[in-house]
């Protein structure tokens, strides 16, 4: 079974991608922050994170980059979710490691497709 | 039959909270309509598909009118940013284009040179065309015709096609089918300034969708006009700046940080929208999929969810449009008598119930039963709702949120304080701007901060109060607001010869009275003017007296003070009523606390346009010649601005400013009839009349010495009560403060000589000081007496950064600063004018305690501050 992490300050949208998630079979592990989340990220080994651009106190960007340069959690594959929209902060994303960009508002079957898609899972 | 009451009675508290929380109605229908599906098992099928299929259209349209609004605030920024009129014209018409999608877009802007509108520039027009209208020129006569009532539409105007019989109205209300646009059917769209002033048009027509616009795309279109007028009047200054080669780096330093700040905000916005569209969208779509399988406890919480989001993003889209409208338009104020405990109290209930459900302690501590004062109920509800919103936001599970309410003398001080995470040091002076965020540092994010706090700013300013961000400890923030408490102004019900305006007179009158009030310090004044027959005068406006007596009140000319000065152009000043002989007979007065008057015409020419009425004292000192120099100084400006307003006719604008100046001049916190000041005045005055400056120039030292620091209000709060040294940047924005000053003044054209009075006053005799250097003898005398002035009275008064001195500790410190910071000759008669003042000083720091401080965020006795550990 496939455990993904996911972190947003937003309650509502933890919930979304967890649903969707666990719809999936997927196991969710949740983190409010970035610090957080790279905490979890070391202790659980998940497959796959799923980060929040704007998050108080260290960002998704800046938890991405820190994910990517530590050697216990850089083959993670990492997407990124904002309500950013413009090209500079994708460049921002893509440059600080991230695999996959998602923008708000998003559809969870495109977060489900994009997941599937980096664990080199056939979607049916 | 059981089953109707019952479904009944749950939907009618949900119709209930739907309604509270002003939903609009379609998500109401919708939630009511699923929340019976929850219940009603049986008609499940057939209802869900309904309620899918209109949560659809739902979120569509938010979706889109959220998507509209982001374009329109991305181009909103990007023509923001241009300072050039040419290079503005032309995005402007592409932008237009691109965003309310007309076809064919005109612009036409005013042009001072031709006094007529040209076409500037133009989208979806062919070259041949472009080349005609380029040379036409729209007269005003002609565009008055493009405007006119009966085409109007809010801010708009639908013209008919050429040749046909007669105007229709407008029908943008109308369904899809009956909005049909008719070829050569035009839409005027015109770029009003705040003022009134139109700097220019859109010349609108074919629509691609083919049809008349909505109401809710005039609204966008208006948004976007407004913009792009700012634009194009900021383009208009910067040219304008540019012939007349003023400090161009200073100028575009200010608009690229405006330029940056809108992308900020831009940026910003985008997310806040983003966010709750995201909820709305996402559990739609999870809702749609998964409806076979849902719970229906799941079902709720995502119905719930959606309910709540949509509440939020429509709050914030209004926030963003409301804040454009305020920016743009200030509504004049409606000031009502109020009590403001019961307006708290009011809303009390709601503010329990949503701590409750947020495991939030919330607290309410009025200081008092009634505080009665003259507000606009509306207004300060909406500013309470968002300040204890906002500290809601930012508090978590298990803090607290105190609203506290206190009257502190001459100022109601309000306190919304929460235990979140306070705000970042370097953000607490610009929180209130409306471009800016705490969180465009992707720091810390909550919806609608920004938008709200600069809708509370406004409001505010509004009231001539003050408005203020300071972080607590041990974790918190607290916001301040300071409202003035001072008398109201009656007026009579019909007032004597004033004209309709742009602006309403009667507050335009109230702040001249309040302004004559605070910065006289006196209780009772009375502005009178001559009624038509020329025989009589009347109250125009007045403070401190009965109603009655202001409905009618008629003086003869001859008769009674007020009479004689009318008579005989002179001013008078009775010092003592009861011991002056010439009046004896008159004082059979009740409301004189002391017996002494001062009245002073306002003249126009020789003709004596009013005259304004004055005693009773704050301090229940005898008005003295201090008082009438002072009045004499204010005279005239006060006629200039009664005369103008009453022949307004094109300065809009520079009544704003009127507006702004006589705000910030009578703002609370100023104090500037506070006791100890006043005697620092007098000594002023005195030295003054000791080293003999002439009777005008002794005029304008009055008139400076009460304004000279208006510009302290441009100040951050932070920095003047800051209890430590001052950073070399905050004592840039200290010293900032003479040119603020003189910037606020302004608009009351201010003499070369006041202006040279208050530009120097932070000068040092050895040429240290600032904002020129200026040393020695090249300082202005009248200044030099000012700092000296300035400096007693801050020293005898507490700072944040130091306890009050006593007379000789203070006097000691200026002999200390002789030749360096003070004038060795202004010194030693200000000094010997200071002894011979001894004991007033001495009684008067007694009775007033070490609490007050003159410039800062001045109250009585300090502000109130309930923090518990």
């Amino acid at each position: 079974m496939y455990k993904v992490l996911i972190a947003d300050d937003e309650h509502n949208i933890r919930n979304i991608l967890d649903f969707s998630l666990h719809a999936e079979g997927f196991l969710v592990v949740s983190a409010l922050n970035g610090e957080d989340a790279f905490k979890l990220a070391v202790e659980t080994s998940p497959d796959l994170i799923i980060l929040d651009v704007m998050m108080p106190g260290q960002g998704g960007v800046e938890t991405c980059r820190a994910l990517k340069g530590d050697k216990r959690t850089t083959a993670i594959p990492v997407v990124l979710l904002t309500a950013l929209a413009e090209q500079k902060d994708r460049t921002a994303g893509r440059e600080a490691g991230a695999d996959a960009y998602i923008t708000k508002p998003f559809s969870p079957q495109k977060v489900i497709d994009t997941v599937l898609d980096l664990l080199g899972v056939p979607s049916d | 039959m059981l089953k109707a009451p019952a479904i009944g009675m749950l939907i009618a508290p949900v119709t209930g909270i739907v309604a509270a929380a002003a939903v609009p109605m379609p998500v109401a229908v919708v939630l009511v309509i699923l929340t019976a599906v929850g219940v009603w098992g049986a008609m499940m099928g057939l209802r869900i598909m309904a309620a899918r299929r209109r949560l659809e259209v739902k979120t569509e349209v938010l979706r889109g009118r959220t998507r509209t609004l982001e374009n329109i605030l991305a181009v909103s920024a990007r023509i923001n940013a241009t300072r050039n009129l040419a290079e503005l014209a032309d995005k402007l018409a592409t932008a237009v284009e691109e965003v309310t999608g007309f076809r064919r877009v005109i612009l036409y802007l005013w042009s001072d040179a031709t006094k007529a509108f040209e076409a500037r520039s133009f989208a979806g027009i062919t070259p041949d065309e472009q080349a005609h209208l380029a040379g036409a020129q729209i007269l005003p006569s002609d565009y008055d015709e493009l405007s006119r009532e009966e085409c109007r539409y809010s801010n708009c105007y639908f013209l008919d096609p050429p040749g046909t019989r007669r105007q229709t109205v407008p029908c943008v209300d109308l369904l899809p089918d009956s909005r049909k646009w008719k070829t050569g059917q035009r839409l005027i769209a015109p770029l009003a300034s705040s003022g009134g002033d139109v700097v220019g048009y859109l010349d609108l027509a074919e629509p691609a969708s083919g049809l008349v616009p909505d109401p809710a795309a005039i609204r966008q279109l208006e948004f976007l006009t407004r913009q792009a007028t700012t634009a194009v009047e900021s383009a208009e200054v910067y040219d304008h700046l540019a012939r007349k080669n003023a400090d161009l780096s200073v100028a575009s330093e200010k608009l690229n940080s405006l330029a940056e700040m809108k992308k900020n905000f831009v940026a910003n916005v985008s997310h806040e929208l983003r966010t709750p569209l995201t909820s709305i969208s996402a559990y739609t779509e999870l809702l749609q999929k998964n409806l076979n399988t849902l719970a229906p406890e799941s079902l709720d919480e995502f119905l719930e969810v959606i309910h709540d989001e949509s509440v939020k993003l429509t709050g914030i889209i209004n926030d963003i449009l409301d804040l454009s409208q305020m920016e743009n338009n200030r509504p004049s104020m409606k000031q009502v008598d109020t009590d403001l405990v019961a307006l708290v109290k009011h809303l009390e209930d709601s503010w329990t119930s949503r701590a409750r459900k947020m495991n939030i302690k919330f607290k309410l501590d009025a200081g008092a039963e009634v505080i009665q004062l003259a507000l606009d109920p509306l207004l300060i509800q909406q500013m309470l709702t968002h300040l204890v919103g906002n500290a809601f936001k930012f508090t978590p599970a298990g803090g607290q949120v105190r609203v506290g309410l206190q009257e502190t003398g001459t100022a109601v001080c309000l306190t919304v304080q929460d235990t979140g995470i306070g705000i970042p040091a370097d953000k607490l002076g610009d929180i209130f701007e409306s471009f800016y965020q705490v969180d465009s540092s992707a720091t810390r994010r909550h919806n609608g901060q920004g938008v709200g706090l600069a809708i509370c700013k406004d409001i505010v300013v509004h009231h001539d109060g003050r408005i203020w961000a300071e972080n607590v400890e041990p974790q918190g923030a607290r916001i301040t607001v300071l409202l003035p408490r001072r008398p109201a102004v009656l007026q009579p019900a019909d007032p004597v010869s004033l004209t309709s305006l742009p602006f309403e007179a009667g507050e335009f009158v109230q702040r001249l009275m309040h302004w004559v009030s605070e910065s006289l310090g006196i209780q009772v004044a009375a502005l009178m003017v001559p009624d038509p027959t020329g025989n009589h005068l009347t109250i125009r406006a007045a403070i401190g007296l009965p109603e009655s007596v202001v409905q009618s009140a008629r003086v003869r000319r001859g008769a009674g003070f007020a009479g004689r000065v009318w008579e005989s152009g002179e001013t008078l000043l009775v010092n003592d009523l009861t011991r002056d002989t010439r009046f004896r007979r008159e004082l059979n007065e009740p409301r004189y606390s002391t017996p002494s008057l001062l009245c002073v015409p306002l003249k126009d020419g020789d003709e004596v346009v009013a005259v304004i009425s004055v005693n009773n004292k704050v301090d229940r000192t005898a008005l003295d010649t201090d008082d009438m120099v002072f009045l004499e100084s204010l005279a005239p400006r006060l006629t200039r601005l009664l005369t103008r307003y009453e022949s307004w006719q094109d300065g809009a604008r520079d009544f704003e400013a009127i507006r702004d100046t006589l705000r910030s001049t009578t703002a609370v916190g100023h104090m500037r009839h506070e006791s100890l000041l006043e005697v620092c005045q007098e000594i002023c005055l005195a030295s003054a009349r000791r080293v003999m400056l002439p009777g005008d120039e002794l005029e304008h030292l009055a008139f400076s010495l009460q304004f000279y620091d208006v510009g302290l209000d441009s100040v951050p709060a932070q920095v003047l009560s800051k209890p430590g040294r001052l950073n070399e940047e905050e004592r840039r924005h200290v010293e900032k403060h003479v040119d603020a000053g003189l910037g606020i003044l302004e608009s009351l054209q201010l003499n070369a000589k006041v202006r040279q009075l208050i530009l120097h006053h932070h000068e040092n005799f050895d040429g240290s000081g600032y904002p020129v250097g200026l040393a020695g003898e090249a300082i202005p005398l009248g200044s030099r007496l000012i700092r000296l002035a300035d400096t007693l009275s801050s020293l005898l008064n507490h700072r944040p950064w130091r306890p009050s001195m006593g007379l000789d500790e203070a006097m000691d410190v200026i002999r200390g600063g002789i030749g360096r910071e003070y004038c060795p000759r202004m010194s030693e008669v200000f000094l010997d004018e200071t002894e011979a003042r001894r004991q007033r000083i001495v009684d008067l720091q007694d009775r007033e305690g070490a609490g007050t401080d003159l410039k800062r965020l001045a109250l009585d006795h300090g502000v109130p501050v309930p923090v518990e550990a």
